[in-house]
């Protein structure tokens, strides 16, 4: 029985050691702030480009291929999620219009303010509805 | 502008005309969607000296597109009802811009 008694107070301690909790984000989570953060950084890219003089597509290739990456990686998350895809139509209509916009880019070398701002506003029409899902989904 | 507003207010008409009686959550999703759209199409006609017809056509299939992805928000709209909904959309942004050929989804 004392050697019970001497042995609590080191057991307790191992017991509380032992016990780390951790907050580790959903799934579903995770994929939430993906989205809200691949839709910044696609008008993000888009403002940079507006703003600046230097308009080549060559200057932002490797910026496109980023963003192209992370809206295959949302289109995969979300593919993959428990209880089924919840945005793959809305993903699909993204990639669509965020190829297309690219491919034209890449094709005619330089775009002009008023053809960006014109796609900018397409894709943040088109990040919207999924925004708005990705809420509303517990 | 003027005619700007009234093709919102057509475009307000069709989706609450279609969904809203039915399923009143649509409004306020129809009332986002067409501040959007004015919004791009303002952006539209203040860029139009730098926009070409191949322009006008993207952002209108573009539009197309933004359309249909928020009618898929809703798991209650019926696909018939959104590709009506759609359908009525094209023709009124084709006939605002001038009978662009707009390719039907």
């Amino acid at each position: 029985m004392k050697t019970l008694r001497l042995c609590f107070p080191v057991l307790l301690i191992a017991l509380i050691v032992s016990c780390k909790v951790q907050f580790v984000p959903s799934a579903d989570a995770a994929i939430k702030a993906a989205v809200v953060a691949s839709a910044q950084h696609t008008d993000a890219l888009y403002l940079q480009m507006i703003n600046a003089e230097d308009k080549e597509f060559t200057t932002y290739a490797a910026d496109y291929a980023a963003v192209e990456s992370e809206i295959n990686a949302i289109a995969i998350q979300d593919g993959v999620r428990k209880g089924g895809s919840v945005v793959s139509q809305q993903v699909a209509l993204l990639q669509k219009n965020f190829l297309q916009y690219k491919s034209h880019h890449r094709e005619v070398g330089t775009l002009n303010s008023g053809q960006l701002q014109t796609y900018r506003g397409l894709l943040a029409g088109l990040w919207l509805p999924i925004i708005k899902v990705e809420s509303y989904y517990k | 502008m003027e005619q700007l507003k009234e093709l919102g207010t057509k475009l307000m008409a069709i989706l609450t005309g279609i969904f809203a009686a039915k399923f009143p959550e649509v409004k306020d999703t129809a009332n986002q969607y067409v501040e959007g759209f004015q919004e791009r199409a303002k952006n539209l006609i203040e860029n139009r000296q730098f926009l070409d017809a191949e322009d006008w056509k993207t952002a209108l299939a573009g539009e197309v597109d933004i359309l249909k992805s928020e009618l898929l928000s809703f798991e209650q709209i019926a696909a018939q009802e959104a590709q009506e909904a759609i359908n009525s959309a094209v023709d009124l942004f084709a006939a605002a811009a001038g009978n662009i050929e707009l390719p039907k989804i």
